[in-house]
């Protein structure tokens, strides 16, 4: 079979199977699709304009979200920094980052709001349990993130510091983690602006911030209240992006010659 | 005192049992020389002087370091890879007092404070490699040339008995690298052993003592420097 025609069937087999996943998920139902678009416009339109009366009950209520992201963000650093180290084979040998690594992916399995809401059964309502439940959340991507940071550490580094004989913990002080900052600092950076949306949703389930007020007003259909708590959590969220773009530019350094 | 700073003998190393990079390798340093492993890309110069600073183990064979095969300070052998393997981060007085760690302990250098005398001392090597005047730079931000200088202040500054350097001038210009060998020479000090892998002729014709050749990880000769010639090692690199 020459290539062309075997590109060919590959094309054919590839767009038969999106065909299919695309049906079954009901993308060819037209008249669902018209009632939906339809109704979204419906819904858009009761969106505006925004209710800003609000304003100054929902400013108090992102503060305590950005606590809670903020928070989740150091205490979940905290412990990814040695549970990264432990999970690195170039650190810690194959078996301790085997069984560190099936720790970690077991943390992953379980997405946040699960977490939160574990947390929400076991502590009650407010932003204690949001903020544990992004702390083990960040534990376990923050976690991966750095143990895949510092296998990529180049081995000519240390191979050259291991030769002189100095001790693992010194390798980790003086090479792995000067070596590794750029990629710590920017997946924090990251982290915390994940976790500032993310904090709005565990709100949902009585864990604390904005998100406790945005479900509230979309189960009392105040839609023009919710787009208020909406531009808000945009606004806040640019501001960090901005000032976390700001603060990588001034303190990372080049990550290679 | 033993006569030979590196004594290997039938050394033989593979990564998987089979496919031997090294193949009984016998090899004599005397105190003091300036030896080159000269060799094509792939003939086994890395492995070799990875296997004299113990990063890895050959499958079989026996290594002496001054005499001893037994327990070897590592820091008695400086080990300069082919791309430095500084730490880009850190600046070029910090990368040189790495090379001080094994002379100090964990928790005075937590907080990344050494002691006056490590500063002093790497201050002093840094001045004889000629880069003195940027100490206080990331290494990230010199050039090819003043990481080199960098790189041999910090294998000074383990004040080792031998030093190891892995194609350490290759990537550099000529004048450079000659300017580096000079003073490397220079700087050595009488009874520092110096091993130079390189597959730069001329390099090791004008600087060292005595050439050995590998090739396919045999040694195939042991020569004086000066009797090399292109001639002689032609069908090495073909």
């Amino acid at each position: 079979m020459n290539h062309s025609r075997e590109g060919f069937l590959q094309a054919v087999i590839f767009s038969g199977i999106i065909l299919y996943l695309a049906n079954s998920i009901g993308f060819f139902d037209i008249d669902r699709l018209t009632r939906g678009v339809s109704n979204l416009f419906i819904f858009a339109a009761d969106l505006f304009p925004p209710d800003l009366s609000v304003t100054e009950t929902l400013l108090y209520s992102i503060l305590e979200t950005i606590q809670m992201a903020l928070m989740g963000t150091i205490l979940g650093f905290i412990a990814a920094l040695p549970l990264g180290l432990l999970g690195a084979r170039n650190i810690s040998g194959r078996n301790i980052s085997a069984v560190t690594r099936l720790f970690l992916g077991g943390i992953r399995t379980i997405p946040a709001l699960l977490w939160a809401i574990i947390f929400v059964v076991a502590f009650g309502l407010g932003p204690l349990p949001g903020t544990l439940g992004l702390a083990i959340y960040s534990v376990g991507y923050l976690s991966k993130l750095y143990y895949e940071a510092f296998e990529a550490v180049d081995q000519e580094i240390l191979d050259a510091v291991r030769a002189i004989g100095i001790s693992r913990l010194k390798e980790i002080r003086f090479v792995v983690l000067p070596e590794s900052m750029n990629h710590i600092l920017s997946q924090l950076f990251f982290m915390f602006e994940y976790n500032v949306r993310s904090s709005a949703i565990l709100g949902f389930v009585g864990a604390g911030g904005i998100g406790f007020y945005m479900i509230n007003y979309i189960q009392l259909f105040q839609y023009q209240r919710l787009t208020t708590a909406v531009l808000l959590t945009l606004a806040v969220v640019l501001i960090i992006d901005s000032v976390s773009a700001r603060i990588r530019d001034r303190f990372l350094t080049r990550s290679s010659y | 005192m033993a006569e030979y700073a590196v004594e290997l003998h039938n050394v033989w190393y593979s990564h998987n049992g089979s496919n031997h990079i090294l193949k009984d390798i016998d090899l004599k340093v005397k105190r003091g020389a300036l030896l080159a492993l000269i060799g094509p890309s792939g003939s086994g110069k890395t492995t070799l002087l990875k296997i004299i600073c113990r990063l890895i183990r050959p499958c079989s064979g026996s290594i002496s370091i001054r005499g001893s095969n037994g327990d070897l300070e590592r820091h008695e052998v400086g080990y300069i890879p082919q791309q430095l393997g500084l730490v880009r981060g850190l600046t070029a007085l910090e990368n040189v007092l790495v090379g001080a760690h094994s002379r100090i302990g964990f928790a005075g250098t937590l907080l990344g404070v050494f002691p006056e005398k490590e500063i002093e001392l790497a201050m002093k090597y840094l001045d004889m490699a000629g880069i003195a005047g940027k100490a206080d730079k990331k290494v990230y931000t010199l050039s090819g040339g003043e990481r080199q200088r960098v790189a041999i202040a910090r294998a000074l500054m383990q004040e080792p008995e031998i030093i190891l350097a892995d194609e350490f001038v290759s990537n550099l210009d000529i004048v450079t690298a000659k300017e580096i060998m000079d003073m490397m020479k220079k700087i050595k000090e009488k009874d520092t052993t110096l091993v130079i892998a390189t597959h730069d002729i001329s390099l090791a014709r004008d600087y060292c003592d005595m050439t050995v050749i590998i090739k396919n990880g045999v040694k195939i000769d042991e020569i004086c420097s000066y009797e090399l010639d292109y001639d002689r090692v032609r069908d090495i690199f073909t």
